[in-house]
């Protein structure tokens, strides 16, 4: 008996001897591709070492624009690496500075056209760098890569089209991103926040909305920008939103009333405290803490009874907040109160700013 | 009786090539994803991430039960990882040795009243104690209860929607939860992610900053080393492409808080708490009565450190863990098997874990017995075997080679020719003996998982505070 037949034996020896020779050939290239990342990595730091001074010297300067071309044009991909990195560390003044470099080094035909590349990191390094030329053609071109099938692409091809800075580029860019999910609401309103305070009246006249051009997500990305600006033109109109039928349109105006910080926003927001949603009213009883509106701190005390741990929670930090007579407000509760969630979230929250007494050593 | 040896020699044959072609096709399914996955990420997505008010907070879970001699630098080396919001909780699950002690002396942690909002039971909290030089460690002290009750406990008192649970020896690189948090910025149905595990046995490390990068220095450390490239450049990635990555390490998870409590969190009373938690969570995730289209996701270029065992019976004793815990959570979660509301994780990933993980030791261990069988017999020629011997042994090279050729090309390839050779030596060494002796420790601890019905955690691990702690 044998296990495998007579055909089969030389067949698997034969199988066994050509895997013998893969592995020789595979350890030569791995041996190669180890070899060849040691010598980029050694070519780079060498190319850094060269460059790097001279680029802080034209940043002061020092040294003519054509000297730090010559110097890195032999290696085209080294020197846009390094010019993006050292653009990430400089100042906006300072990155300015910088724009004559790339756009010597930069090949705009190049670089659009390979936005319809097939390849999606040559999309996402064109979009890139397009972000470093501020022109018309390549805002075009970043315009077009808005509708890129790949959301990184899309995303990057924001990012580049804020770079550089003009506001009209801000409606298509919310518009290329309409979507229910509020992850990507997030990455919006950040790209969105790059544009500064030029990007207010947009804003403005998105939550307007007078032809109900944008959809509720939009006029969410917008509140959300217009809050982390602390945009204090927006305050009427982000009130007004408080009633809006949809609540994720509620709380997320409650929330920027609070960053922005407008006492007169102080008794609407109290308002959505009995909001139907645990949410709004948890967005409202902290927007009620940032805005240290001691006169509503009994909404606070009756939030501290809330169905929702986490508005109990917040209501009690925004007590906190709100410096002594909040904090003896905590005490009371924890004291008198017959609720013993109310009672256990004052223990917690003093607790957790060191104003419960310290029963044992941790040791 | 030959009949009956034929079909026995057959049959491990054919598992044998199976098991090889699907190991090839996990190589290439790896290789694929890497491919995409660095083809869609930009160095200013991090750069972003990093700047952002934005990014999604994170709380890092870290149980910890008698980690005095490692405690202090896991903890420096999660505090100081380069993102822009995250808590540390450290869980001490009732520790015997000064675990709290020397927490509270490196970090100056003070007594507060603290409870959660979760509804996932674990023993009893003691006291939870705040850090006033970093307001964002938290330390909870608890009744023992194992490691899976401890990251419990510490999921209840965190506040942040994104949970990530890390093992006490970990290190972490300081770019780590960026890539690990990145894909949750652009899948809103991403569930969970896990990364690279590597052993931490060769960093250097200073006040909790990984400051070089090197192997092991023992031959057994060099054979986890490549088991670990192995399993989580290829294996883990291929599988996860296929939604059957049926075990994420321990040493790095992060998951959303509101998927860690609907699945209820890691079974306490688990052998391999991660093993058996991953399987319930692939069939909470793609569960086809949910509906939910979520996903789990493999992140090449996240790593975390951990440490392996340097010590034969302390490696032993963790393999048989291992395979104790991975018999223990096929058994649990049956009834995802063959199961179609499962999709390919019950019709794939459990049959591969199950004959290609549980049952391979006692698969390869009965292919030894039978080759001295059919040789003392006479039923077969040396050659043959021999001729088989050769085909394991270069086709297990081979496809390690592979995965060693996946890792160069990426930013974890070896940091210096000498790390390369070393580890290019060890993929040759592995099989002539680690490899077995992992096979018969499997063999025995699932003799006594299934007949001596033994469940516990068997021998503690031993800690190398050097070089990981910047106190020593």
């Amino acid at each position: 008996m044998e296990i495998l037949n007579h055909n089969l034996l030389p067949l698997a020896l034969n199988i066994g001897l050509a895997l013998t020779g893969m592995i020789f050939l595979l350890l030569m290239i791995i041996t190669a591709v180890h070899w060849q990342a040691d010598r980029q990595q050694k070519h780079a730091i060498a190319f850094d070492q060269i460059n790097e001074p001279l680029l802080m010297s034209y940043i002061e300067c020092e040294t003519p624009k054509t000297a730090v071309i010559k110097s890195m044009e032999k290696k085209p991909f080294e020197a846009m690496r390094l010019l993006m990195e050292f653009s990430k560390n400089l100042q906006p003044t300072d990155q300015s500075r910088l724009l004559p470099l790339f756009s010597e080094l930069i090949e705009v035909d190049k670089e659009t056209s390979a936005l319809n590349s097939t390849s999606i990191k040559r999309r996402l390094q064109a979009a890139e760098r397009l972000g470093h030329l501020k022109n018309d053609t390549s805002a075009d071109a970043l315009l077009h890569a808005l509708e890129d099938e790949v959301m990184e692409v899309r995303y990057c091809a924001a990012r580049s089209l804020a770079a550089h800075g003009q506001t009209k580029y801000i409606e298509p860019t919310l518009l290329a991103f309409d979507t229910d999910h509020e992850i990507n609401w997030l990455r919006l309103v950040e790209i969105t926040c790059d544009y500064g305070s030029f990007a207010v009246p947009t804003l403005l006249s998105v939550l307007e909305n007078s032809q109900g051009k944008y959809s509720n997500n939009i006029i969410n990305v917008a509140i959300r920008v217009l809050g982390v600006l602390k945009e204090t033109q927006a305050v009427h109109e982000l009130i007004r939103l408080l009633d809006h039928s949809d609540f994720s349109i509620r709380l997320n105006a409650a929330r920027a009333l609070g960053e922005i910080g407008d006492p007169v926003a102080i008794s609407p927001i109290a308002e959505l405290s009995h909001d139907p949603e645990w949410a709004v009213r948890n967005k409202a009883v902290e927007a009620i803490g940032k805005l240290h509106a001691k006169t509503h701190i009994p909404i606070l005390t009756e939030a501290m009874s809330d169905s929702s741990w986490w508005v109990r929670f917040s209501a009690a930090q925004a007590l906190h907040s709100l410096g002594l007579t909040g904090i003896e407000k905590l005490k009371d509760i924890m004291k008198s109160t017959h609720d013993v969630y109310a009672h256990d979230m004052c223990c917690q929250v003093l607790g957790e700013h060191g104003l419960l007494e310290i029963t044992n050593n941790p040791s | 009786m030959i009949a009956i040896l034929q079909i026995c020699a057959l049959t491990i044959l054919i598992y044998f090539v199976a098991l090889s072609a699907i190991n090839l096709l996990l190589v290439c399914l790896g290789a694929i994803r890497i491919r995409d996955y660095n083809n869609k990420s930009t160095a200013s997505d991090f750069d972003r991430i990093v700047k952002s008010n934005l990014s999604l907070p994170i709380s890092v879970i870290i149980p910890a039960h008698n980690e005095a001699a490692i405690i202090i630098g896991t903890v420096e080396n999660i505090l100081k990882l380069d993102y822009p919001v995250h808590e540390v909780i450290v869980v001490d699950d009732g520790s015997t040795d000064e675990t709290i002690k020397l927490l509270e002396q490196s970090f100056n942690i003070q007594r507060l009243e603290k409870h959660g909002a979760s509804h996932i039971k674990t023993q009893k909290v003691q006291a939870v104690y705040a850090s006033s030089d970093y307001p964002n460690l938290v330390v909870i002290v608890k009744e023992n209860g194992r490691r899976a009750d401890a990251i419990n406990a510490g999921v209840t008192l965190s506040h942040y929607p994104l949970i990530c649970i890390i093992d006490a020896d970990c290190v972490i690189e300081a770019d780590g939860l960026q890539r690990m948090a990145r894909p949750f910025l652009f899948d809103p149905n991403l569930a969970a992610a896990t990364g690279v595990v590597r052993p931490s046995n060769g960093l250097v490390i200073e006040n909790g900053v990984i400051i070089k990068r090197g192997l092991p220095k023992t031959w057994l450390g060099m054979n986890q080393e490549i088991e670990y490239t192995r399993s989580f450049q290829w294996l883990r990635i291929g599988l996860n492409r296929l939604q059957s990555m049926l075990s994420i390490s321990g040493a790095l998870l992060l998951i959303k808080k509101s998927v860690f409590e609907e699945t209820g969190g890691p079974w306490p009373d688990a052998i391999t708490d991660d093993i058996e938690y991953t399987i319930r969570l692939n069939g909470f995730l793609f569960d086809r009565k949910n509906k939910r289209d979520l996903n789990l996701a493999f992140i090449p270029d996240a790593v975390s450190y951990t440490e392996v065992p340097e010590k034969l019976d302390l490696y032993l004793s963790q393999r048989n863990r291992w395979q104790r815990g991975t018999i223990q959570a096929l058994f649990r979660n049956w009834r995802m098997f063959l199961n179609p509301r499962y999709g390919t994780t019950s019709l794939l990933g459990m049959p591969y874990f199950l004959i290609f993980e549980a049952m391979a030791p006692i698969v390869e261990f009965t292919a030894y017995v039978l080759a001295v069988v059919l040789l003392v017999l006479g039923l077969t020629a040396w050659q043959e075997i021999l001729t088989l011997v050769l085909l394991a042994y270069t086709t297990s090279a081979f496809l390690t080679l592979l995965s060693i050729l996946i890792t160069e090309t990426s930013r974890l390839r070896s940091s210096s020719w000498n790390d390369y050779w070393k580890m290019i030596l060890s993929v040759f060494i592995d099989t002539l003996g680690w490899h077995q002796l992992r096979v018969f420790t499997s063999l025995w601890a699932t003799i006594q998982f299934i007949l001596l019905r033994k469940r516990d955690l068997g021998a503690p691990m031993t800690r190398n505070p050097q070089p990981i702690s910047s106190q020593s």
